[in-house]
């Protein structure tokens, strides 16, 4: 499994001036952007940059090259596992590095009450991008790159519109009073869902692999 | 070292059904046209598909029983597969010496640069010709003792191609290896290895030494009264030619001592395989 952290590890490398860009912009962000938009922003970026571990799938599907690593001595279900481990290693890794840009910036600029306010979203956007993940994962082993990433936005877009159809029948309010209410629990749950989701995820992907032709 | 017995595998329009064994120390071609089946068997071989029938005995032990630690002993070359094109050489370095124990990064990147391939450049840029030596490098780069290569040379050069068959052939040279190799180039097999597996539509039609293909086999030409009247029962393959019929035998030195009056020609793999694909069965 190392062999194939090296390899992915390889392929992000070489990426490199791409995610020092991106953790530029989110310093610029941090720095001058509105209030607002601040904590998302970043999160947003979090969430750009995580899906590499999708690019990582493509590349390797590329021009038939998944025959070729698994012709390598690995298992498919060793493929499977160092798949959702580095996705762990790369989400936790974008996030902790935006979230302590903006632990920094923010306490120059605002007050440490609004800093708080703004850092509390950060953990409910790192749940989010492990719950896109936990479909997205499945869903690009079977169905490969272009219509895995179809359905994955498909899923995402679905989901948007719920959070838009809540919003517009003006649910909003109470949401966001049960969120307070009962925050803890809510985060706890939502930490125990992800895990759970993430898990099960990666069952179906192991199937997925074991049946899959190459 | 790889038997395989009676494998089957059912696809809607193409069904794979054969059986084959690369002993110790030998190098086994399978040739064969285009869509006969032999990345098929390769797959299977390498467990890229699920068989629906047979066993597959490797090291003398079934495959599903094979252990990481066993497919190390394993290198492959695959025709039209590889490492993802956005790496570097020096990207795959470290990446073979976690997977493989015995890999041997000094002579793997002196016979890199001794083939001109860029340790800095990405294999996308690479030239077929390019990749196709590196693949074979892979292949033979950690010490293995079969080698599954699925036409290694194609994209070569003249030059490239035999230096890459005479890296084969030294590769045979140390411990107890084995070689299947499929390729479309007849000329190549035919100076490198010590059998050969005639595979068409799944089946595998002929099994034979190649000393005693080119040696034993050969093609007769004769006219239809000459066909009627001869003895046919050394006789492998038909084919109606302007002139009467050409067949292939597989003891031409009969036809020499019996029939001297007949057109007795020494025939190529190509030919073997141009016979047995499109002559009748005899």
């Amino acid at each position: 499994m190392k062999g194939l952290l090296i390899k992915d590890w390889k392929l992000l490398k070489n990426q490199g001036r791409f995610f020092i860009v991106i953790i530029m912009i989110s310093i610029l962000i941090s720095l001058f952007g509105s209030r607002t938009y601040s904590g998302f922003t970043t999160s947003y970026l979090t969430f750009a940059l995580s899906m590499f571990i999708l690019s990582t799938l493509s590349y390797d599907n590329y021009d038939n090259g998944m025959a070729f690593l698994l012709s390598l001595p690995i298992s498919r279900k060793i493929y499977v596992k160092e798949k959702y481990l580095f996705a762990l290693f790369l989400t936790f890794g974008f996030w902790l590095i935006f979230f302590l840009i903006d632990l920094l910036v923010f306490s120059i600029r605002y007050s440490s009450r609004e800093s708080l306010q703004i850092l509390c979203q950060s953990p409910v956007y790192l749940a989010l991008i492990l719950l896109f993940l936990s479909y997205s994962i499945p869903l690009h082993l079977k169905f490969e790159s272009e219509k895995g990433r179809m359905m994955s936005f498909g899923i995402l877009g679905l989901f948007s519109l719920g959070i838009f159809c809540i919003v517009r029948l003006g649910m909003l309010a109470a949401l966001q009073q049960i969120l307070t209410e009962s925050l803890s629990m809510i985060i706890g749950a939502s930490a125990v869902f992800c895990l759970l989701s993430f898990g099960i995820s990666y069952r179906i992907s192991v199937k997925i692999m074991e049946k899959k032709e190459f | 070292m790889l038997k395989l017995c009676n494998i089957k595998k059912q696809y809607p329009q193409f069904q794979l059904q054969c059986s084959l064994e690369v002993p110790k120390n030998c190098i086994t071609a399978l040739i064969g046209p285009n869509g006969a089946g032999k990345s098929t068997a390769f797959k299977a071989i390498l467990g890229l598909i699920h068989i629906d029938g047979g066993e597959i005995e490797l090291f003398g032990k079934p495959f599903c029983a094979l252990t990481p630690q066993d497919r190390t002993r394993i290198g492959t070359a695959l025709c039209n597969s590889g490492f993802s094109g956005y790496l570097k050489i020096r990207d795959i370095v470290p990446i073979l010496s976690q997977m493989y124990p015995e890999f041997d990064k000094e002579n793997f990147l002196e016979k890199c640069r001794h083939f001109d391939l860029s340790l800095d450049k990405k294999i996308n840029d690479f030239s077929t010709g390019m990749k196709a030596k590196l693949k074979v490098l892979l292949a033979m780069s950690h010490n293995a003792q079969l080698l599954i290569l699925d036409e290694p040379t194609v994209g070569l050069d003249v030059v490239a191609r035999e230096e890459v068959l005479d890296m084969l052939r030294e590769y045979m040279l140390s411990g107890e290896r084995s070689i299947l190799i499929s390729s479309h180039i007849s000329s190549d097999l035919e100076g490198l290895c010590d059998d050969v597996y005639f595979i068409h539509e799944g089946q595998i039609l002929l099994h034979e030494e190649i000393g005693t293909l080119l040696d034993c086999y050969g093609i007769l030409k004769v006219s239809g009264e000459q066909y009627n009247t001869m003895n046919q029962t050394r006789l492998i393959r038909k084919k109606k030619e302007i002139y009467g019929y050409s067949l292939l035998t597989s003891d031409k030195q009969f036809y020499l001592e019996n029939m001297p009056e007949l057109t007795i020609e020494k025939c190529s793999i190509d030919e073997v395989i141009m016979m047995m694909t499109k002559g009748e069965i005899l």
